[in-house]
């Protein structure tokens, strides 16, 4: 096949180029009385649909405790092993174990959701929050009460119309 | 002997045996709580029903003695509803809190209720609430949680010899009760908890510490008394968490004792040099392994003065094997014996024959035929005879006396292979850390002459080293082209060498281990 080299030649409207940059003004000053879609982040954050899996969060009952009765069911379904906790006896009268420790490797954790699954006290739960990152890895292997604030944070849930100062993130 | 069919299986049992030991020896499993290998029958929990050709009812497999020409089944209708029944009465009360029970995992009423038994329970009355009781000792007793099988009350008439557990009251206000003024405090507590078929016994010493599925299983042996019972290490993050009866029908020990059960708390918390270490103007100062060796391989043949090697009771027969080789074959020593404790209570024997020793050394039959009879080290010090020493222990409670370090001090040099170090930090020259039993692996010969392997279940710290490896290492440079390079290696070596040990390999001893040739 033969290729045939034709040299370009733009008509005269085109090359006297005030339309075309007409045409994008109008263009822009259609959009600048449209609905807006950019989100000024992080002042303000996009709202995630319902049913997101983010950040992990640790429940409370009524009362402020943990639900967290460590019986190491999300840490045994987790695929990517990334929760590991240290039971103990409770000090509450109203249950035997509670954890002493609970600690989840963010770096690890693949957001399946399978603990959320596994736990037979609703205990644990993936929330909206997926903006968690940090400046050491250190930062993201979240202890009990860092988890427990994700609850506190995301409890009403209005973590989208929180600040960053109060969120710390 | 009779021959009868089960499951269309002909089955060949010794006369005497019951239809659920043919059947479960043959690899045909029937549900059943309350029988147990090692206890009388009490046919109470009456899930082992099977259907037995001419007899109208269902049968208890546990108290139906094996005849010839028997027809058992255990998979028709009848026999699964009935299991699926009973299964179903053992769960009204069961306050099903697995996800909190330290017996989840490893619970028959979990196994057999996801294998015969419903999905969903009937009961639609609040369920009996009974408190936990401390049952003193080391058991506590979760009343809910309970199915009646009665196998620690049989536990304590048969195996112990003496009740201190019975059932009180009758029918459904049945409960596992404690005689009053008896607290369980002696020695056997703690095998209630293993023959538990549920997780009414829990010990407290594992409460909540782990669950059950996350821990790792190494085969080991005891080293609480010259009984040699065989055990499980069961260990997890460089830890160990528990340990359990591992059954050894070649020793007759079925049990094991408290002693044992909780002895790794003596292994914990050791306090352990990273490193060699060496006396220099007073003052003590690491070295390096490499630092230790050459240094002890040139003093060794070199330095004048009395040599003698002390091997130990608590070392493994290879690490006793290979002292042997290095100071009488290579380096010559006349004086050669071994450390062990004092004898200093009898033999204690349970109804059922389990015996606790009053020897409280795991290897001081194998020291023995090894390195000759136990002789006073010390009055050869003070006499002269010893003036440079080289000595392995392993015994977490080793203490010296004044006396003790007094004569020791008088050593012109004295080298020290110890798990841990603060008894010797006052008199040695050198010192060695070695691991302890958990971390190393090797043989011990039980008083009765049984040779049993032990495996390694953590890795020792940073720095220690196992101490066949570190008499191994000695021995390689000492003399060169020895051989070997394995623990395996020593014992076969050993096994060549002396008869005792003729018929012994390393290979052949298995999980049961194999007695030692008498002379």
């Amino acid at each position: 096949m033969s290729v045939k080299p034709v040299a370009y030649q733009p008509h005269w409207s085109d090359r006297f180029y005030l339309f075309a940059v007409l045409k994008g003004m109008v263009i822009t000053l259609k959009h600048f009385f449209k609905k807006k879609y950019t989100v000024q982040y992080p002042e303000v954050k996009w709202p995630v649909p319902k049913g997101h899996r983010g950040a992990i969060r640790l429940n409370k009952d009524e009362q402020g405790r943990m639900l967290c009765v460590a019986c190491e069911m999300c840490s045994t379904a987790c695929p990517a092993k990334c929760i590991t906790m240290k039971a103990a006896v409770s000090p509450w009268p109203d249950r035997e174990k509670y954890p002493l420790t609970f600690e989840i490797n963010m770096l690890r954790c693949i957001l399946c959701g399978m603990c959320q699954e596994a736990c037979p006290e609703k205990a644990i739960e993936l929330t909206e929050i997926y903006d968690f990152s940090a400046y050491t890895r250190q930062d993201l292997i979240w202890d009990r009460e860092r988890l427990l604030k994700n609850y506190d944070l995301t409890c009403d849930g209005r973590y989208f119309e929180r600040s960053r100062e109060e969120t710390g993130l | 002997m009779p021959t009868l069919k089960i499951d269309d299986k002909e089955i060949t049992v010794e006369p005497g045996a019951s239809v659920l030991q043919a059947a479960l020896a043959n690899g045909i499993e029937i549900p059943h709580y309350c029988w147990h290998p090692a206890l009388s029958v009490a046919g109470s929990c009456r899930l082992c029903l099977v259907e037995i050709e001419g007899s109208p009812k269902l049968q208890l497999s546990c108290a139906t003695e094996a005849r010839d020409g028997m027809i058992v089944r255990t998979q028709t209708e009848s026999v699964k509803d009935a299991r699926k029944s009973m299964l179903e009465f053992f769960l009204i009360n069961h306050p099903l809190d697995c996800p909190i029970c330290d017996k989840a995992g490893e619970c028959l009423l979990q196994d057999y209720t996801w294998k015969y038994g419903t999905s969903h329970s009937r009961m639609v009355e609040d369920k009996r609430e009974r408190p936990t009781k401390d049952l003193g000792g080391n058991i506590l007793l979760y009343r809910n949680r309970c199915v009646l099988c009665s196998r620690c009350v049989r536990f304590y008439q048969e195996v112990v010899g003496d009740p201190y557990l019975f059932i009180e009251h009758r029918g459904y206000h049945s409960d596992i009760s404690i005689f009053p003024g008896k607290g369980l405090t002696h020695k056997m507590t703690g095998n209630i908890v293993e023959i538990c078929p549920v997780g009414c016994l829990i010990d407290k010493d594992f409460l909540f510490h782990a669950r059950v599925w996350n821990l790792q299983r190494s085969k080991s042996v005891c080293p609480g008394c010259s009984s040699g019972c065989t055990i499980y290490l069961e260990h997890k993050d460089r830890r160990v968490f528990r340990i359990r009866n591992r059954e050894n029908p070649a020793i007759g020990q079925q049990w094991i004792c408290d002693d044992g059960r909780y002895l790794y708390h003596r292994y914990e918390n050791l306090n352990r040099p990273e490193s060699p270490w060496t006396r220099q103007a007073g003052e003590l100062k690491p070295q390096t392994w490499e630092q230790a060796m050459i240094y002890a391989v040139e003093a060794l043949q070199k330095n004048p003065g009395r040599l003698a090697a002390i091997g130990s009771a608590f070392a493994s027969c290879e690490e006793n094997y290979l002292m042997r080789k290095i100071f009488r074959q290579i380096l010559g020593c006349e004086y050669l014996s071994f450390y062990a404790p004092a004898i200093e209570e009898a033999d204690t024997v349970y109804r059922s024959g389990f015996t606790i020793r009053g020897d409280k050394s795991p290897n001081r039959k194998g020291a023995g035929l090894l390195l000759g009879d136990q002789t006073d080290f010390y009055q050869a010090i003070e006499s002269g005879r010893i003036t440079r020493l080289f000595l392995i222990n392993g015994d977490p409670l080793l203490h010296l006396t004044l006396e003790q370090k007094r004569i020791l001090a008088k050593l012109q040099e004295l080298w020290v292979l110890d798990i841990q170090s603060p008894e010797w930090d006052s008199v040695a020259a050198h010192f060695w850390p070695i691991a302890c039993f958990t971390e190393t692996q090797g043989t011990f010969v039980n008083a009765v002459g049984q040779v049993q392997r032990f495996q390694r279940a953590l890795q020792p710290p940073q720095g220690v080293r196992p101490g066949w490896e570190v008499l191994l290492d000695l021995l390689a440079r000492l003399a060169p082209g020895a051989g070997m390079l394995s623990a395996a290696d020593v014992l076969d070596a050993l096994a060549m060498e002396e008869p005792a040990w003729r018929s012994i390999s390393y290979f052949k001893l298995g999980d049961q281990g194999l007695p030692i040739e008498s002379r």
